[in-house]
C-alpha cells in the first residue's frame, strides 16, 4: 500500500521535470543561490544589440558560443583594466570648464585647475595637477555675464579645414553677450596633449535650433523637458553605441520611425550632440566600448561633414544608486568617461563633461535630482541644458543661422 | 524568496515537490513545515527565530487556554497574554518608529514654541520581519477561536507551525484562519488533477504578476522619475489607473500563486480577491479586495465591537475603528492611516444614503468607484505627505490654482503610446470575462497551452530583468 502510494507519486516527476525544464540542472540565469558549485553554466541575455548565449563548463574546458555579439560580457563589478588608462591621463589636461553654475567667472583666465569631477576619483595623480596653461587672457569676460572663456588657442589653430578663415568681427558668434574673446598667441593654441585648445562661449535656446541631440532615456528627458523647442531629438529609450545609427526611433520632429542613419542622410545639421553609455555598463570593456564609439563617430562625420560633434560625458549616478553596487557604478562610469574624452580631437569633436553642472565635490549625482539615481527629474534638466548654453564651442564653421530648420540635403 | 523569482520557480519548488511527494502522506506536515522554515529563512534568517518563538509561544498558550474551561479568570489571563506577545511583537517591529518619530515631532513644536531643550528620541530602526503583519493575524485568529470556544487547539506542535507558516501563504496571505485548515492540516490528497489545477492557476498568477504588474509599473516608476511636480493633469490620472493597476495584478498575482501552490500541496487557500475593480460601491469594492483581510477584521474586531447592531452612532465608531486599523495594519505612516479613514467616511455615506443612490444606478456606482480607487491609491502609495499634496493638486490642479500642463502636452501621449495596449489588456483581466473563460475551457489544449506560453513568456521577462537589468529598467 505504502509502496503502492510512493510509486504513485514518483509518476508525478517527470511531469514536474517537463515544467521545470532543463534549466533546472543547470546554474543559469542567477548565480550563487546555491551554495555549491553548479558543473554547467549557461548564461542567457540580450546585451541589447544581440542575442547571447554563452555555456560553459567550470570543470572542463569553457565552451562560449555567441551570436552576433563584438563584445564580451563585463563581469557584474565592471572592474575591467584599461589598457588605455595611461593615454587618458595624459588627455584630461585639456581644458574643461570648471563649474557649470557659470557664475564664477572670477576663475577665468586663472591658474584654475581642471577640476573635473571624473578625474578626482579615478586618477588622484592627474586630476587637476596640471594649471591651465594660462593664455595670458585673463582680460576676457569684463561684464562678467556668465560666459566661460578658457585659454585658447586661436581660432586658426583649431580651424578644421585648414581653411584659415578667420570668423568676421560681424558674426554672430563673436557677437554672443559676453562670449567676447580675444585670440591669445598662438603659442598656447596646443594643449598639452597635443590637441588644440578649445574656447567656450554663451550661447542662447536658438544655438540649438541647428543641432541634433542623439542619445538614452536621458536625452529624451531633455527632449521632453529642456523646452527646446526647435531643437531635433533623436532619442530614445536603451539606446546603445551599438544600436545608436540602427535602431527604429520617433525623431522628435516626425511622428513616424526611422533610424538614424536615415535621419541624417535626409537632414543636415551643424551641431550633434551625443550622450551614451548608461546602458552599455553592463556590456564589454572600456576599451572594446570605445571602439565602438568611435566606429558610431567615423559614421557621424561622414553623414554629417558640415557639423561638430560634442561628445558628451556619461553622466554619473546618485550616491545611493553608487551604493547599490551593481555593475551600474560610478567606478565604471568614470573608466569609460576617460577612455571616451580621447576620441575628441577639439577639431571636429569636442568633449563637453557636464557632469560638474549636476554632480557633489565627490562627483556624485546630487541625490535631490534625481528619483532613481540616474535621470534627472524634469525640473532640474534645465540644470544640463544651462551647462551646454554656456559652453558652445567657438569654432571656425560659419556662424549658424537663427532661423535654422533641418532642410533636405541637396543632392549635388 | 518571492514566487516571481528564478530561484523560488527552478530551485526551491522542484527540489522542495519532489521531496513532499516522496514523503508518505502522514509525515509530509514536517516536510511542508521544514521546507517552509528553510524559505522563510532564505529571506530572512534572522527573523526565522521570531515566527518559530511565535508558534511555540502559541502553542503552549493555546494549550493553556483549553486546559481550563471552567476557570474564566485563568483563561482570559491567558488570552490577554498571548494577545500581548503577538500584537506587542508586531508593534514593536512595525510601529515603533513610527510613534517615536510623531513624539519627536511634538517634543521639536515644544522646543520651539517654550524654548524647552527637551531631548529627541532616536529611532531604533527596526527592520520589518517578512510576513509579520499576516502570520501575526492569522495566529491571533487561532487564539480568538480558541478562547471563544469555536476551535479546539492543536497538540502538534509541526501541524500549528504548517498552519502558521506554510509557505504558500506566509509572506503575502492570503490570511488563512485555522478552522479552514484544520481539516486538511489532518489529512488531504493530491491529485494528479488538483496538481495540475494548482500548476496552471500559479502559471496565471505569475503572469498576473510579471507581464501586468511589473510591466505597468513601469509607467509608474517613470512619473516618479520625471518627478510629480512636473506632470500634466492627464499623466497624473494615467499614473493614478497605472499605479491602481499595478497594485491589484501584483497582489492578485501573489494570491492566485498561493492558491496555486496550496493546491498542489493539497490546500484549498481561499481566494483573496474577486474583480474588485468591478464593483459598485466602496463597500462592495472591499468585498472584493484582499477579502480574507476584511473577513478577518469582521470578524474579529467590527461584530465583537457589535457590529451594526447598536444603533448609528455606534455603528460608526466601530466603522471607524476598523477602517483607522485597516490604513494602519498596511503600514506604518500617516499616508496609511489617512487612506484607512478616506475608507471609513466614503463607506460612512454609503451606510447612511450613497449606498441607496448606487444600488439604483448601477452605472454612476462602478463610473465613482473607477474613479475613486485610483485616487486612494494614490494616497496610499505616497508615504510623504507633502509629495502626496503635489500629486493631488497635479491630479486636480483647481486645489492650489495651478495649470493642467507643466511642460507640455506631450507627456501623457508619450504615456498612452507606449502603454496603451498594456493598459487595455489590464482593464480586460479587470473585469470577469477572461476567468470565466478559463473556468469553461479548462481543459481545452488550446487554453494549457496559452498558459504555457504565459509561463514562458514570464520567465523570459525574469530572465531578462535579473540578467540584464536595463532591458527592464532601461535608461
Amino acid at each position: 500500500m505504502k509502496r503502492k502510494n510512493i510509486l504513485h507519486n514518483l509518476t508525478k516527476i517527470p511531469l514536474l521535470c517537463l515544467i521545470t525544464g532543463t534549466v533546472f540542472l543547470s546554474d543559469s540565469i542567477y548565480d550563487g543561490i546555491l551554495p555549491w558549485p553548479s558543473p554547467f553554466h549557461i548564461t542567457l541575455g540580450y546585451t541589447d544589440h544581440a542575442f547571447e548565449f554563452s555555456a560553459d563548463w567550470n570543470w572542463g574546458h569553457p565552451a562560449k558560443v555567441r551570436m552576433n555579439t563584438p563584445d564580451p560580457v563585463l563581469p557584474a563589478d565592471g572592474n575591467v583594466p584599461l589598457e588605455k588608462a595611461d593615454a587618458s591621463t595624459a588627455n584630461d589636461t585639456f581644458p574643461d570648464p570648471d563649474g557649470g553654475d557659470g557664475i564664477n567667472d572670477s576663475d577665468i583666465g586663472n591658474e584654475v585647475p581642471d577640476s573635473d569631477g571624473s578625474d578626482t576619483a579615478s586618477d588622484p595623480d592627474g586630476s587637476g595637477a596640471v594649471p591651465h596653461p594660462d593664455g595670458g587672457d585673463t582680460a576676457s569676460d569684463p561684464d562678467g555675464s556668465g560666459a566661460v572663456s578658457h585659454p585658447d588657442g586661436s581660432d586658426a589653430a583649431s580651424d578644421p579645414d585648414g581653411s584659415g578663415t578667420v570668423p568676421h568681427p560681424d558674426d554672430k558668434w563673436e557677437q554672443e553677450p559676453g562670449g567676447v574673446d580675444e585670440p591669445a598667441d598662438t603659442e598656447a593654441a596646443i594643449g598639452e596633449d597635443g590637441l588644440p585648445l578649445v574656447s567656450y562661449i554663451q550661447v542662447e535656446d536658438d544655438y540649438f535650433d541647428d543641432a541634433v541631440f542623439i542619445g538614452d532615456s536621458r536625452t529624451r528627458s531633455l527632449q521632453l523637458y529642456a523646452g527646446l523647442e526647435n531643437t531635433t531629438f533623436l532619442a530614445d529609450t536603451g539606446l546603445t553605441i551599438y544600436t545608436v545609427l540602427d535602431k527604429k526611433l520617433t525623431p522628435s520632429t516626425s511622428n513616424s520611425k526611422t533610424t538614424v542613419t536615415d535621419y541624417l542622410t535626409q537632414h543636415q545639421f551643424r551641431k550633434i550632440y551625443l550622450m551614451l553609455g548608461i546602458n552599455e555598463l553592463g556590456t564589454g570593456t572600456a576599451e572594446s566600448f570605445c571602439r565602438s564609439y568611435s566606429g558610431v563617430l567615423d559614421q557621424l562625420r561622414e553623414l554629417q561633414p558640415d557639423a561638430i560633434i560634442y561628445l558628451q560625458a556619461i553622466l554619473h549616478i546618485s550616491e545611493s544608486k553608487d551604493k547599490e553596487h551593481t555593475y551600474i557604478n560610478n567606478a565604471a562610469i568614470i573608466e569609460r568617461n576617460e577612455a571616451l574624452k580621447s576620441l575628441a580631437d577639439n577639431e571636429h569633436i569636442f568633449w563637453l563633461d557636464s557632469n560638474s553642472a549636476v554632480c557633489d565635490e565627490d562627483g556624485y549625482l546630487l541625490d535631490s535630482y534625481t528619483f532613481d539615481g540616474v535621470h534627472l527629474q524634469a525640473k532640474y534638466v534645465y540644470l544640463l541644458t544651462d551647462y551646454l548654453k554656456q559652453h558652445a564651442v567657438k569654432v571656425n564653421t560659419p556662424p549658424y543661422q537663427p532661423s535654422f530648420t533641418p532642410q533636405p540635403r541637396a543632392v549635388p | 524568496m518571492v514566487f516571481s523569482s528564478l530561484a523560488f520557480i527552478f530551485r526551491f519548488l522542484p527540489v522542495f515537490l519532489i521531496l513532499y511527494f516522496i514523503t508518505p502522506e502522514r509525515h509530509r506536515n514536517l516536510t511542508l513545515f521544514g521546507g517552509s522554515l528553510i524559505f522563510y529563512a532564505l529571506g530572512e534568517p534572522v527573523y526565522l527565530i521570531l515566527i518559530v518563538l511565535s508558534i511555540l509561544i502559541n502553542h503552549h498558550l493555546g494549550l493553556c487556554i483549553a486546559r481550563c474551561p471552567r476557570r474564566p479568570k485563568k483563561r482570559t489571563f491567558y488570552f490577554v497574554l498571548a494577545m500581548i506577545y503577538n500584537f506587542g511583537m508586531l508593534l514593536v517591529f512595525k510601529y515603533t518608529d513610527f510613534f517615536i518619530e510623531n513624539i519627536n515631532t511634538v517634543i521639536e513644536l515644544i522646543n520651539r514654541r517654550a524654548g524647552t531643550g527637551l531631548p529627541i528620541i532616536p529611532l531604533l530602526h527596526l527592520a520589518l520581519p517578512l510576513g509579520i503583519s499576516f502570520y501575526t493575524f492569522q495566529i491571533a485568529s487561532y487564539i480568538i477561536d480558541i478562547y471563544r470556544g469555536s476551535q479546539k487547539p492543536e497538540r502538534s506542535i509541526v501541524t500549528l507551525g504548517t498552519y502558521l507558516c506554510m509557505f504558500p501563504q506566509l509572506i503575502a496571505g492570503p490570511i488563512v484562519i485555522y478552522s479552514d485548515l484544520s481539516a486538511q492540516l489532518k489529512t488531504r490528497h493530491v491529485s494528479l488533477e488538483d496538481f495540475e489545477d494548482g500548476l496552471k492557476t500559479f502559471a496565471l498568477g505569475l503572469g498576473s504578476k510579471v507581464l501586468l504588474a511589473n510591466r505597468i509599473y513601469l509607467l509608474w516608476n517613470e512619473i516618479q522619475v520625471t518627478g510629480f511636480d512636473s506632470i500634466s493633469t492627464p499623466l497624473a490620472w494615467i499614473g493614478a489607473f497605472a499605479f491602481s493597476f499595478q497594485i491589484f495584478f501584483d497582489f492578485y498575482g501573489y494570491s492566485l500563486m498561493a492558491v496555486g501552490l496550496g493546491k498542489m500541496l493539497g490546500f484549498t487557500i481561499p481566494e483573496n480577491f474577486r474583480f474588485p475593480y468591478a464593483a459598485s460601491s466602496v463597500s462592495d469594492f472591499w468585498r472584493r479586495w484582499h477579502i480574507t483581510l476584511g473577513t478577518w477584521f469582521r470578524n474579529y474586531i467590527y461584530i465583537p465591537l457589535g457590529g451594526n447592531r447598536n444603533g448609528k452612532m455606534r455603528t460608526i465608531r466601530n466603522l471607524f475603528l476598523v477602517w483607522a486599523l485597516t490604513g494602519l495594519w498596511h503600514g506604518a505612516s500617516w499616508n496609511f492611516i489617512l487612506w484607512g479613514l478616506l475608507f471609513f467616511v466614503l463607506i460612512a455615506l454609503e451606510k447612511l444614503f450613497l449606498g441607496r443612490v448606487f444600488h439604483k444606478c448601477r452605472f454612476l456606482g462602478h463610473l465613482y468607484i473607477i474613479f475613486l480607487i485610483p485616487v486612494t491609491w494614490i494616497i496610499f502609495s505616497i508615504t510623504d505627505l507633502s509629495y502626496l499634496w503635489t500629486y493631488l493638486t497635479r491630479l486636480f490642479p483647481f486645489l492650489n490654482g495651478s495649470s493642467m500642463w507643466v511642460f507640455g502636452r506631450q507627456d501623457y501621449i508619450n504615456a498612452l503610446q507606449t502603454f496603451g495596449p498594456l493598459f487595455v489588456l489590464c482593464i480586460l483581466f479587470s473585469t470577469p470575462l477572461p476567468a470565466k473563460l478559463y473556468r469553461n475551457h479548462k481543459k481545452n489544449p488550446l487554453v494549457i497551452l496559452a498558459l504555457l506560453g504565459i509561463f514562458w513568456l514570464s520567465i523570459y521577462y525574469l530572465v531578462i530583468s535579473t540578467n540584464n537589468p536595463f532591458l527592464y529598467f532601461r535608461f
